[in-house]
């Protein structure tokens, strides 16, 4: 498993599949206020991509990838926006 | 085995005659689509064969078609989910596909390559298809015709993007690449990010929704909603190989300083105008096309000899194509290719020399009684004159019944001709703004292949006139009390060995008054005449020359052809017109036509020592009438015959042939149009079934011949046209 989901926090790390995209959806939908942490992500399916660009959520940290970095910049900046 | 054909002769081959089918199977699908949405029998029709289109015009190399049907079926593939609904708009993008590869199709056929400007036009169309899958809102609602502008995704942070990576010269490196998966992705295995994460050269990407997000329980994280940008530094060919897998959903663009591909050009009027500059961009090049995509496509689509073709329609695939036709890889599922899938395909050219050969054997079979006849007078052997008869009797049985059976190959149904107008109805309708329900009968009635053809366009006129004159607005049918939706009804049937044809609309009718009011007008008739005219004359008034004129002309009925041009079409097939009309309650319009024209019946005559023939079903009676009995009224002669008048006419001097009156005069009753006339012959003689040819070339100016044909004898038989001699 490499998607953990706490109450309001998911931590993404390695490669992100499309199977953990179906739990990260339903946690996303249902977690108002959830941040999520992608510092240590190094692939993320498309599947989980658009869960994430669906529900834009607050990034605790954005991914170190160079690939995935600019996906998802706008999150982060909303991210930084809210603190 | 044969040696494979040259990419070339594919195209005229195999791909002209197929496109002609699937392209009316095509636009049949989609209107019954149209007309009834839940028809899943049409959109799985119009799915299968757009995808055949597309597999076909891959086989063939044709890129661009491939590329605008792929898109088309796209949406297609939306509207079968159900994901979309079928728009009147959206029908007429499908039909303008449809039309344009239709047109592609002649232009293929003649000179082998697609026009110039197909590239531009095949790019716009495929973005407009692909408009409507991404943001419907944005596509142009008006003319279905107009060229649209740059697709929506092609947004304006892009557009600046663009420019930033847009090298300052030279290269041709730079390519911006948009990739949009198709929303099932995700079940095939594909996952875009990986791919892109292939893609060499990277220099910036982005991923934008394709449909604003639906974040309600309903969201489905595997239905594909995203669409990506990349731009990279890398040549053509690795991006091509890294793109292969996905070329169907993914588009290239070269980034230079001399402009981008005119499918982004903004707003272009047309892809011809490619010198403009516009926010720094000037669009020179061609987007990149997937140079291989042509042969792999023919590879993995199938490829199935259409299903619905009459044996006689189109021109056979030669046999060196026949390698080529491979059973269905994976689409067309077996229900669909019935038993018309192993019908023959001939060449209508074959069947031509088989009724010239039929021909022959008629004028061979002819001759046998003329031998009889010398055995018993010549050679004075009764038995043997007798025996030659019992044999002319039963090859005449036999040519008989191969006569039927080869003009049976030759007729088709009318639902052949009637299949065009579902598609007339519904476009003229819906540019007059007029709610029309067009209902056929009888489209399994079976006429002649030449009647059908030269049909087809007296019934479009007949059609179009009953559209724009007879039906009403919508408004003006509620005020009349009657249903907004107006009804035509086109019905075939056969009667006795005739065609005949009805076109019945329930519109405003024809005014006999207005009738004879304008015709007046026009000069056309004189007032005592108008007076004297029945209701029924009046309204039969449509059919005169010069009735039709500027005044009613509009793009749809107008032309300048006038109903008379029907009547003179269909009587020159050896048929009739008529029409009926009740003010208020519809108009009827009624062509009989004889159901086959490659065998005539004449009867001959004789005029000067030479033979000529009359066709049969114009002559109503023949007699002899003595030289007291006719009487001259002025110039003209004429005679009494059961208490009518019936003027007569002298073939001799129809033909300007010397005059030769004599004490008895040989008579026949010609039925001419509404009136009759007696025509004076020098001899009666027997009445023979002939296959008429035309007049050679260089006789076809020849005015009151139908043509000629050759007698068992070897002499020529001259079959007169009496309409035309008479008038």
């Amino acid at each position: 498993m490499t998607v953990t989901l706490t109450a309001t926090l998911a931590t993404l790390s390695g490669t992100v599949d499309a199977d953990d995209a179906l739990d990260l959806g339903g946690w996303l939908q249902q977690t108002p206020d959830a941040v999520v942490d992608l510092s240590a992500c190094t692939t993320l399916h498309g599947a989980a991509l658009q869960c994430l660009l669906a529900f834009e959520p607050h990034l605790a940290a954005p991914p170190a990838d160079p690939f995935l970095a600019p996906l998802l910049w706008h999150l982060t900046t909303r991210a930084q926006d809210a603190a | 085995m044969p040696p494979i054909p040259a990419e070339f002769d594919l195209v005229r081959e195999v791909f002209v005659p197929e496109m002609r089918d699937l392209i009316d199977v095509a636009s049949t699908a989609l209107l019954t689509l149209e007309a009834d949405a839940s028809d899943r029998d049409a959109i799985n029709d119009l799915f299968r064969v757009v995808h055949t289109i597309k597999g076909t015009a891959g086989m063939c190399n044709l890129t661009l078609l491939v590329e605008m049907v792929h898109s088309a079926e796209d949406l297609l593939g939306e509207v079968r989910a159900g994901r979309m609904a079928l728009s009147g708009v959206i029908v007429d993008d499908m039909l303008a596909c449809f039309d344009q590869i239709s047109a592609w199709t002649d232009a293929l056929e003649v000179t082998g390559v697609l026009p110039p400007d197909a590239d531009g036009i095949a790019r716009t169309r495929a973005a407009r298809y692909r408009g409507w899958l991404a943001a419907p809102e944005t596509v142009d609602r008006g003319d279905a015709a107009v060229i649209v502008g740059p697709p929506a995704w092609f947004d304006d942070d892009l557009r600046a993007t663009c420019a930033d990576y847009t090298p300052k010269s030279g290269g041709g490196k730079v390519h911006l690449l948009h990739y949009s998966p198709p929303s099932d992705a995700f079940f095939s295995g594909e996952d875009p990010m990986a791919r892109l994460r292939a893609v060499p050269g990277r220099l910036w990407h982005r991923a934008l929704p394709r449909k604003p997000w639906d974040r309600s329980e309903r969201f489905d994280p595997y239905d594909c909603n995203l669409d990506f940008d990349l731009i990279a530094d890398a040549p053509v060919e690795p991006l091509e190989e890294a793109l292969r897998p996905i070329r169907a959903y993914a588009a290239l663009h070269p980034l230079q300083a001399e402009g981008i591909g005119p499918e982004l050009h903004p707003a272009t009027p047309a892809p011809a105008a490619v010198e403009e500059e516009i926010d720094g961009f000037e669009f020179l090049t061609d987007p990149v096309s997937f140079a291989a995509e042509a042969a792999e496509a023919g590879r993995d689509v199938s490829f199935a000899p259409t299903a619905t073709t009459p044996a006689t329609q189109a021109p056979t695939a030669e046999p060196t194509a026949a390698p080529l036709v491979q059973p269905p890889a994976n689409a067309a599922p077996s229900e669909h290719r019935s038993a018309q899938d192993r019908a023959l395909k001939i060449d209508p050219s074959k069947i031509d020399a088989l009724v010239n050969l039929l021909g022959e054997l008629v004028v061979a079979k002819n001759g046998l009684p003329f031998l009889a006849q010398r055995a018993d007078h010549v050679f004075n052997v009764r038995e043997l004159s007798r025996e030659i008869r019992d044999n002319y009797g039963t090859i005449n049985r036999i040519a008989q019944d191969l006569q039927a059976a080869v003009m049976s190959i030759r007729m088709l149904p009318v639902s052949e001709m009637f299949k065009r107008f579902p598609r007339l109805v519904r476009d003229v309708s819906r540019k007059l703004d007029k709610a029309v329900e067009l209902r056929m009968e009888g489209e399994s009635t079976e006429a002649d292949k030449s009647v059908i053809e030269a049909l087809a366009d007296p019934l479009v006129h007949i059609l179009r006139n009953s559209l724009d004159h007879g039906i009403e607005a919508p408004a003006d049918r509620r005020a009349a009390g009657k249903s907004e939706t107006a009804t035509i009804l086109i019905r075939a049937a056969q009667e006795g060995d005739r065609v005949v044809i009805e076109i019945r609309d329930d519109g405003r009718g024809i005014d006999p008054d207005r009738m004879r009011r304008s015709a007046l007008s026009k000069g056309l008739i004189t007032e005592a005449r108008a007076a004297e005219m029945s209701d029924e004359e009046a309204v039969d008034l449509v059919f005169l020359p010069g009735f039709s004129t500027a005044a009613e002309v509009s793009d749809l009925s107008g032309r300048g052809v006038g109903m008379d041009a029907v009547r003179h079409a269909v009587q020159s097939l050896g048929g009739t017109v008529s029409i009926a009309s009740t003010v208020g309650i519809g108009t009827s319009v009624t062509l009989s036509l004889p159901l086959t024209m490659a065998v005539t019946r004449v009867m001959s005559v004789e005029l000067d020592g030479q033979l000529y023939g009359i066709p049969l079903d114009e002559v109503e009676q023949t007699l002899r009438i003595s030289s007291g009995s006719i009487r001259r009224i002025k110039s003209t002669e004429a005679f009494v015959l059961r208490d009518a008048v019936i003027p007569l006419l002298r073939l001799r001097s129809l033909l300007d042939l010397p005059a030769r009156p004599r004490d008895e005069e040989a008579v026949l009753i010609i039925r001419h149009g509404g009136a009759t006339v007696g025509l004076v012959v020098d001899a009666f003689q027997s009445g023979m079934e002939v296959i008429l040819k035309p007049m050679a070339p260089l006789l076809q100016g020849t005015p009151g011949y139908a043509g000629t044909a050759v007698l068992g004898d070897g002499k020529v038989l001259l079959v007169l046209d009496t309409r035309e001699l008479i008038q």
